[in-house]
């Protein structure tokens, strides 16, 4: 080690580290809302994924019962599939956008602190 | 120990006590803003660059490998954060490009150092830290001040070796040439 290096070392020595930043709390209050939001992505995730998966089988039952010449029999009376399947795929599709709407401002809700640091609970 | 200490921490945090995490916001929140501070020269930047980069260690503690120290891996994600920052946000960066013979300034900087008042010169120091580039600043204060190896600024700041050893060689001479000329 020279002269300079040691002369650095003793200068930054008395360099000022005490910051006083007191970040704990902001941080954990960062964590709470990200679990918050983690959270309420979840739960969304699965609603607009059962919603796709049911629009999806009802789809291929659709398509079946087309494929084998089951569908408008003349001699069926039990149900009249052209009324009902279209308003299905409807209700479907209106789930899955409710749930990706609601989670969108939900999450667009959560991103604002003030809001948030209202609703905050502190953890365990 | 500190490493004894942190291990004891991750294992909490992994169980799902987040309270446990306030040990590591204590513990390494001078030095990580030090860092943050080194890169963005802004002090609400570097504080808000350190929250985040606490959130995002928080979220990727899983990944956290012990074989390295946890100041490292931490510092690792505030540098990357800062540069990132940095990047997004190029605003009033008053950086100086030091002047003169660089032969002269280590005589001049040495008898300046004999001299040295601390109480007055706390002050310089941040003033010329300010103005040093960031990434020298960056090393020179992992370096002096965390008293990290080379081996180990490698691994925080992700430069080669020798990108390390060029940049310590140019925060040396540039410190002590603003140091003298502030």
């Amino acid at each position: 080690m020279d002269t300079t290096d040691k002369n650095i070392r003793k200068v930054l020595s008395h360099y000022e580290t005490n910051f006083e930043l007191g970040m704990e709390e902001e941080v954990i209050r960062g964590i709470g809302r990200q679990k918050g939001y983690g959270a309420l992505r979840f739960r969304f995730k699965g609603k607009v994924k059962f919603g796709i998966l049911l629009t999806t089988v009802l789809g291929i039952v659709h398509f079946l019962l087309i494929y084998f010449g089951c569908w408008g029999n003349p001699n069926s009376k039990d149900l009249d599939l052209h009324t009902y399947l279209p308003s299905i795929y409807g209700a479907m599709l209106i789930v899955v956008l409710y749930a990706m709407l609601f989670f969108k401002l939900e999450s667009l809700k959560k991103s604002d602190s003030q809001i948030s640091k209202a609703k905050y609970k502190p953890l365990n | 120990m500190k490493l004894d200490e942190d291990v004891i921490h991750i294992r909490k945090v992994l169980s799902g006590d987040t309270n446990a995490f306030r040990y590591f916001v204590r513990t390494y929140q001078e030095m990580g803003y030090s860092i943050a501070v080194s890169i963005l020269k802004h002090e609400s930047d570097a504080k808000d660059v350190v929250q985040n980069a606490f959130i995002r260690a928080y979220k990727c503690l899983h990944t956290f490998k012990r074989d390295a120290k946890f100041s490292t891996w931490f510092y690792r994600i505030v540098v990357n954060e800062a540069l990132k920052h940095l990047r997004r946000d190029k605003k009033n960066k008053e950086i100086t490009n030091f002047k003169g013979d660089t032969a002269k300034n280590t005589v001049v900087f040495n008898e300046m150092v004999a001299h040295f008042d601390h109480n007055d010169d706390k002050a310089k120091i941040d003033r010329v830290l300010r103005l040093m580039k960031p990434k020298e600043a960056l090393v020179l204060k992992l370096h002096y001040l965390h008293e990290a190896p080379i081996v180990e600024i490698e691994k925080i700041t992700g430069f080669t070796k020798s990108n390390v050893k060029v940049l310590l060689h140019r925060a040396r001479k540039s410190f002590q040439a603003l140091f003298i000329q502030t």
